[in-house]
């Protein structure tokens, strides 16, 4: 048990009659008992007379600021729907690579978009670059016939064939989401090829050298023992008997065996 | 900058500025940091003893009450939350120096004795250092040499005006120990500054302001 845990009732009064925590009754109480017990007014004196020194004891010290700075605040990871869907499925990927190909990319659609037009085909949506076509309508020399009369327009606006709904919008940028996906999953494709196919050429240089020098090696102890004393003959490696002797051979890694690991 | 300091934020209480901050009010938590910086600080800086700690410790706090007010449901205690939050990190601390010898750990209790060889107790007994040390420094050292628990229950309902039941709530312990704690910490200061040749009694400090 800690040292002084145990409460006295008396300092227990004490504390709470110096702070005025004492109810009214109470600290009636306290100050009758005050008067006519000279042991607790001599200890009520000592409290005060050192609780008086504590007000003697200012700070003069600089108090820090501490001030939150938007840019900088770290706030905690809200989920945003399919960002952070897109951020799963493809956050390996946005490497530095990734967002090289997909500024790229961003930069070509922007550079596009703005001759952009999306029309309406019999066949879907079509997204065509450049300027448009001539019209087909002919455009009447002078719009309005007859002075006060309703103007006839080229389009009215009723016809909603002529228009792209939202709902096919969203579509098509799913559909451009998904293109882009595919996109980069082939680009990764392609780099694990690569590299694949330049781990390959290097185990394969490897093995062609190594075989190269252990024949080399074999000529020689042949070439060492012609004529030598049997009891003076070098050993081949392979007739070592040494664990180690493989070693000396060929590497037996298959260039098939090396597999370019995905960061997935 | 618009940090939210001296706008109609100002105006609204600790409970309706915390309900601002947890729906992302960044001005809001300024506020209310610049509300209770300087109280926090000067609290941290008599439970630490310097100055350096302190500042360290205080921003940690305010790092850390920022981080975690989100779960804080009564905005209406900010003030004893975020002393609890100081409190801790300053055990913490404590913990950290216990292996310097400096102070006592939190738990073992009972009045600290400074490390022999320090020849501070000696030098303190002298008249001569009570002339050159003013009581402001010379509280600063006593107090620090009171048992962390103590300290706390004196500083929290001395300087900071925290109540013994609101003592209880930030400390863990019951009121009535929060008391005692008050007052053995108030007798070992008696017997520290008397070593140094300060008198507390209240007839004493009458006489002194006659």
């Amino acid at each position: 048990m800690k040292r002084h845990e145990a409460v006295d009732p008396k300092i227990d009064r004490l504390i709470a009659a110096l702070y005025g925590e004492l109810n009214e009754a109470e600290q009636a109480s306290f100050e009758a008992q005050l008067a006519t017990d000279p042991l607790l007014r001599a200890e009520w004196e000592e409290i005060v007379g050192t609780r008086n020194l504590l007000t003697g004891w200012e700070l003069e010290d600089r108090v820090p600021s501490f001030v939150v700075v938007p840019a900088v605040v770290t706030r905690p990871r809200v989920s945003m729907g399919w960002v952070a869907g897109l951020r799963d499925r493809f956050g390996n990927w946005f490497s530095v690579g990734g967002w090289v190909v997909a500024g790229a990319a961003a930069a070509i659609l922007l550079m596009m978009a703005k001759d952009l037009r999306i029309e309406k085909t019999a066949n879907g949506i079509a997204f065509n670059f450049g300027k448009p076509a001539p019209a087909n309508h002919v455009v009447p020399a002078d719009p309005v016939t007859d002075f006060g009369g309703t103007p006839r327009l080229v389009s009215d606006g009723t016809n909603a064939d002529q228009y792209v709904t939202r709902n096919e919008l969203d579509q098509q940028s799913a559909a451009m989401l998904r293109m882009m996906a595919a996109y980069m999953n082939d680009y990764r494709g392609r780099r694990d090829q690569e590299i694949g196919a330049a781990m390959r050429s290097l185990y394969g240089n490897l093995n062609a050298r190594q075989a190269s020098q252990y024949e080399d090696l074999l000529g020689k102890i042949d070439a060492a023992n012609s004529g030598a004393p049997a009891e003076h003959e070098f050993l081949r490696p392979t007739e070592l008997g040494m664990s180690h002797a493989d070693s000396l051979g060929p590497l037996r890694l298959s260039p098939e065996d090396v597999e370019v690991g995905r960061n997935e | 900058m618009n940090t939210g300091v001296g706008g109609p934020l100002d105006a609204l209480t600790d409970e309706q500025l915390v309900a601002l901050i947890q729906q992302g009010n960044i001005n809001a938590f300024n506020n209310l940091s610049q509300r209770w910086e300087t109280s926090l600080y000067r609290f941290i800086r008599r439970m630490m003893g310097n100055s350096e700690d302190a500042r360290d410790v205080c921003q940690e706090a305010w790092a850390k009450a920022y981080q975690n007010i989100g779960t804080l449901r009564e905005g209406a205690k900010f003030r004893a939350w975020i002393h609890y939050i100081a409190l801790n990190l300053c055990r913490d601390r404590f913990r950290s120096l216990k292996s310097k010898a400096i102070h006592s750990s939190y738990e073992e209790g009972g009045l600290e004795v400074l490390p022999e060889g320090s020849g501070k107790t000696a030098q303190w007994a002298t008249t001569r250092h009570v002339e050159q040390t003013s009581l402001k420094t010379l509280l600063d050292e006593a107090l620090t040499a009171l048992p962390n628990e103590q300290r706390t229950a004196i500083v929290l309902r001395e300087y900071q005006g925290f109540t013994s039941e609101e003592i209880a709530e930030i400390t863990g312990v019951p009121a009535a120990t929060v008391r005692s704690r008050i007052f053995y910490g108030f007798k070992a200061l008696r017997r520290i500054l008397g070593e140094r040749g300060i008198s507390a009694s209240a007839a004493d400090l009458n006489r002194s302001k006659e």
